[in-house]
This record gives structure tokens, C-alpha cells and sequence, in this order.
């Protein structure tokens, strides 16, 4: 019963990403490849799902596309559109198709660079906004903000999935499966490149602010601890403050089936987190996670949020913008976390670490 | 009524045949407010154990970001009036070690490392008069030995476990659980 409804599943899925064409913007149809000459008895190959993906969007598909996602004024002609809604996967089916056609402009190296621009973008917004937010957590908000899925559902978000030309090629030895939502993310990010290439980086960063870094993530859901305490009392320790110390605030039914304690952390006179828990090891638990999320999400207000490539000035030829730039004053640094769960050089052996018989060695 | 039991019948009432009208302190008492035109007063309640999720650089939440309250005190944290009480009584340390020498460390380290099965933390600890934390802190055994041992403990526990009857599994298994969603 379940393998009957995910085949149905799959096969729902494959009709609707089923490429459809109008006819109005093909040149010949029925297609040369599909019709059988009279004379030939040898048989035809010919799939038209191949042939329909393999088509060109019409041109008016893509400038309302381009219209829509504001990039209206960004160039003349739908070329470089087209370029960016196409993927490398199209390539192999579209050569057996049209063995005599040149092949069609693809969006990988524009994907590639405008990966690395929403990653830098993205970096530097995460990083400046919470200065003091550890490394790991860094990571993962910038794969929120413009992952491969994120950037999957900006494209889809603008429209970009009718005008998406690709091919389901399979495993091979050399490469995995192309995926779906693996070519839809290529779309975003060429766009992205695009503006870069045609305007500036500054309208590249502001189109990257626009789409991607808007978007809402929940970091707190991102920091996750195995020992919050440990963390907590070593990160007390680089701080040079008192030693952290649970205190119970409130409880209530100690001996009953359902109690509830509030417990504080401290340090000296300073309460550095609150929590609660129907334990005492969950509240201390708590409380210490408390302590640490309040230290780790401290973030600069955003109207006093200055980014690095702001000092960007210029276009890509070093032609200088005609818009003046404001003083950059660059935020505070923030403090660097502990190496206790930070995932960093988890594996690898501290050399000042030496063995007993090296000491003895040396003594000798 | 016999004159035995008009004697020993009670004369007054210990229970009040109605409730009490309960004594809940006015939530607005100790309350800022502001008052604002037109006559309208803002009153800002909000929860007390509740913290701030907002934590802004220029005024962050967490007093590691901020100059401590009060420089270092000399009274003791554990006994401190002002402060609320430790959570845990049982873990505040009852007595201070003495100072180890070099020389009675190197000498701990040995014994630990020459039979660890032998010569525990709390064995060597109860000998050299130092916390047991300290032993396995400073006289620590080398990673893949210490592996080892901890694995040898775990499957010991584990066949422990493996007798258990359901129940006590099961009960076992929901602690587990709800330690997953602290």
C-alpha cells in the first residue's frame, strides 16, 4: 500500500514538473526529429518530453519574468535571462536533439559567482549583526540564508520554475543526479551574478539583502548544547568573572509528581541566566542554555548596522559610483567562543600536551 | 445525652463553615506606570521570571557584557545572605585541600597509570588528601586507555540492564526521553 502511494507520489510529482511549451513560440511543429520519413523503415527514437525541455521559454515568458523580479531594466534583449534559467544539465539531451545547432548558454559559472557573492553577503550580515555568536551557529544561519534550499525556494518564490531549462540526467560514475531543486537554486544565484555583472556590487548586495537576507531564521533553534554547564563555566572562566553557581529562585511540590523549580545562575552578585524545569538538573540545565543564549544572540541594532562591503565602492571596471558612501565605523568585535563544543579542532591532539616518560626524560 | 457525653462533647467550632475570602497581594502595587495624556496611565507587567529575549549590543542582557556589579567579595558565595540559596547544598565543598607538591603528583600519576583498576580516583584521592576531581584532572589516563575502561563499564551496565524487567525499562527509557527535550 505505501510503495503503490509513493509511486503515485513521484509520478504526480513528474507530471507537474512536465515541461509545457506554447506553441506559439516554436518555429516548426510538428518537430523534423519526430516525423518519419516515408522512405526509411528504420524506426525513430524521439522523446518528447526531451524535445519539449530542451525548447527555449518564449522571450515574452522571460522578460515578465525579468519585469517581475525587477531586473526589468537590466538589459535589452531576454538573452541573458535565458541564459540564467538554464542549467548545464540541458546540454547532453539538447546536443543528441540538435546535433547541428551550437549549444545553449548556460547559468554555471554565473551560479558559481553568485554563490560566492550571497555567501559573502550573508557572512558578513550574520557576523555583524551577532558579533558574539559562535562559529558553528555562523555557519548554519548563512546555509539558512542562502543555502541550496533557500536559494530552491527564492527562485520558485519568483517564478523562475516554468522558465527553469534542465534535464533529470541520472547517477553516474562521474557526477550524482541533478535534482530539481538543484537547478532551481542555480537561477537565483545567476540572477544575483547577473546584477553584479551588468550594475555593481552594491546592486548586487542590495538585491541579496532584498531576497535572500530578509527572510526570517530562527537562530535560537540553531544553538544546540550537549553540556551547557561545562560551556557555561569555561566561557565564565575566559571572561575572568566568578565561578557560575546555580541558586534556586522559586519551587514549588519538591516531593509531588509534578514540581517546578526555578533555578538562577550567578556569578558573584550577577545573574547570568533563568531557568525552569520540573528538576533541579533540568532548571540548572536551562539556565545555563539561558545564559549562554543571551551572550551568543546579543546583536547590533539594525539601524547601527555597518557592513564591510560598504567600502565597495565601484563598479566591477573600478569606475567609482556616483553615490557617496557614508563613513564605514566598524562594529565590535565580538568575543571569540570556548573550544569545549565548538566543533573546531575536536579531533586533533594538542602538541603541548607530552607524555609522562618525555617529562622523566627531560628531569634526567 | 448520658452526663459522661455532655461532658465530653466540645462547646465551640474549630472550622469556619465558610470559605475565607483569599488574601492576593494587588498585582499593581510595585508596578511602574506612566501616566500619559488624557489621563491614561501605561502600566508595564511584564512576566517576572520571564527573560528578555531582546539582547542589543548597546544594552545586551548578559551581564558577562557588562562591568560586574560589584567587584569580587570576600564572603563566601556559598553562605552569602544576600543571595538566594545553592540549588544543590550537597555539592558545596565541605573542606579545602592542601596544596599537592610535584613531587606526590608525579608519584599519583604513576600509581594511576601502573594499575588503574587498582589504584581509583578516590582510592588515590582518600591517600594524598586532594579532591577526586583533582586525581583524574591531573593523573588522567592516556585517551585510548581510558576508552577502554569506559567501554568495558558500559557493557558491564548493559548487561546489568539487559535483566531488567519491563517496567523498569520502560520507565528507564521515558527519563531518557524527557532529558532529550530539556
Amino acid at each position: 500500500m505505501q510503495n503503490a502511494q509513493r509511486r503515485l507520489a513521484s509520478t504526480a510529482t513528474a507530471q507537474k514538473l512536465k515541461p509545457t511549451i506554447p506553441l506559439s513560440s516554436v518555429r516548426t511543429f510538428p518537430p523534423p526529429q519526430a516525423l518519419k520519413p516515408k522512405d526509411s523503415k528504420s524506426p525513430i527514437f524521439f522523446d518528447s518530453d526531451t524535445w519539449a525541455a530542451s525548447q527555449p521559454p518564449p522571450p515574452a515568458a522571460v522578460t515578465a519574468f525579468a519585469h517581475r523580479v525587477g531586473l526589468g531594466k537590466l538589459t535589452t534583449s531576454p538573452k541573458l535571462i535565458q541564459q540564467a534559467c538554464t542549467h548545464e544539465s540541458i546540454t547532453l539531451p539538447y546536443s543528441k536533439l540538435h546535433p547541428n545547432k551550437p549549444l545553449p548558454l548556460t547559468n554555471t559559472n554565473l551560479a558559481t559567482l553568485g554563490n560566492s557573492l550571497l555567501g559573502l553577503f550573508a557572512t558578513e550580515f550574520v557576523h555583524a549583526s551577532y558579533p558574539h555568536l559562535p562559529t558553528r551557529v555562523v555557519k548554519a544561519a548563512v546555509s539558512a540564508y542562502v543555502g541550496p534550499t533557500t536559494c530552491a525556494d527564492v527562485a520558485r518564490e519568483m517564478g523562475a520554475a516554468p522558465l527553469l531549462r534542465w534535464y533529470r540526467a541520472p547517477n553516474t560514475l562521474l557526477r550524482p543526479a541533478v535534482l530539481h531543486h538543484e537547478a532551481l537554486s542555480s537561477v537565483s544565484r545567476a540572477l544575483t551574478a547577473l546584477v553584479y555583472q551588468e550594475r555593481s556590487i552594491e546592486a548586487a548586495k542590495s538585491f541579496a539583502h532584498n531576497y535572500f537576507l530578509s527572510r526570517e531564521i530562527d537562530l535560537r533553534a540553531m544553538i544546540k548544547f550537549t553540556n551547557p554547564k561545562k560551556a557555561l563555566a569555561l566561557t565564565v572562566e575566559k571572561f575572568g568573572r566568578e565561578k557560575p553557581i546555580s541558586r534556586l529562585l522559586k519551587e514549588t511540590g519538591r516531593f509531588s509528581v509534578s514540581p517546578v523549580f526555578v533555578v538562577g545562575i550567578y556569578s558573584g552578585q550577577d545573574k547570568l541566566g533563568e531557568g525552569f524545569g520540573s528538576s533541579l538538573s533540568m532548571a540548572e540545565f536551562r539556565a545555563a542554555e539561558d545564559a549562554l543564549q543571551r551572550l551568543y544572540l546579543t546583536r547590533t541594532p539594525p539601524d547601527q548596522l555597518r557592513l564591510p562591503s560598504q567600502t565597495f565602492t565601484g563598479d566591477v571596471f573600478g569606475n567609482l559610483s556616483s553615490l557617496k558612501s557614508t563613513p564605514y565605523i566598524p562594529g565590535e568585535l565580538g568575543h571569540a567562543e570556548v573550544n569545549y563544543g565548538s566543533a573546531g579542532r575536536s579531533s586533533i591532539v594538542n602538541p603541548a600536551n607530552r607524555t609522562l616518560s618525555e617529562e622523566e626524560l627531560e628531569e634526567d | 445525652m448520658s452526663a459522661l457525653a455532655r461532658t465530653l462533647r466540645r462547646c465551640y467550632s474549630t472550622r469556619l463553615p465558610t470559605r475565607p475570602p483569599s488574601r492576593v497581594p494587588d498585582p499593581l502595587a510595585d508596578v511602574p506606570k506612566l501616566t500619559l495624556e488624557d489621563n491614561v496611565t501605561f502600566i508595564h507587567r511584564p512576566p517576572p521570571t520571564m527573560p528578555s529575549p531582546e539582547s542589543f549590543t548597546t544594552s545586551p542582557s548578559s551581564p558577562l557584557l557588562r562591568p560586574p556589579a560589584q567587584p569580587q567579595s570576600t564572603t563566601n558565595p556559598f553562605t552569602d545572605p544576600s543571595l538566594p540559596p545553592v540549588s544543590r547544598p550537597s555539592l558545596i565543598p565541605k573542606k579545602q585541600y592542601p596544596q599537592l607538591t610535584d613531587q606526590a603528583i608525579r608519584s599519583m600519576r604513576d600509581l594511576r597509570h601502573s594499575n588503574p583498576a587498582k589504584w581509583t580516583c578516590t582510592k588515590l584521592a582518600a591517600k594524598f588528601n586532594c579532591a577526586p576531581g583533582f586525581v583524574s584532572l591531573v593523573a588522567g589516563l592516556k585517551s585510548g586507555v581510558w576508552k577502554q575502561r569506559v567501554r568495558n563499564t558500559a557493557d558491564l551496565h548493559q548487561r546489568e540492564r539487559d535483566k531488567w524487567g519491563e517496567k523498569k525499562a520502560l520507565a528507564h527509557k521515558i527519563r531518557a526521553k524527557k532529558r532529550e527535550f530539556w
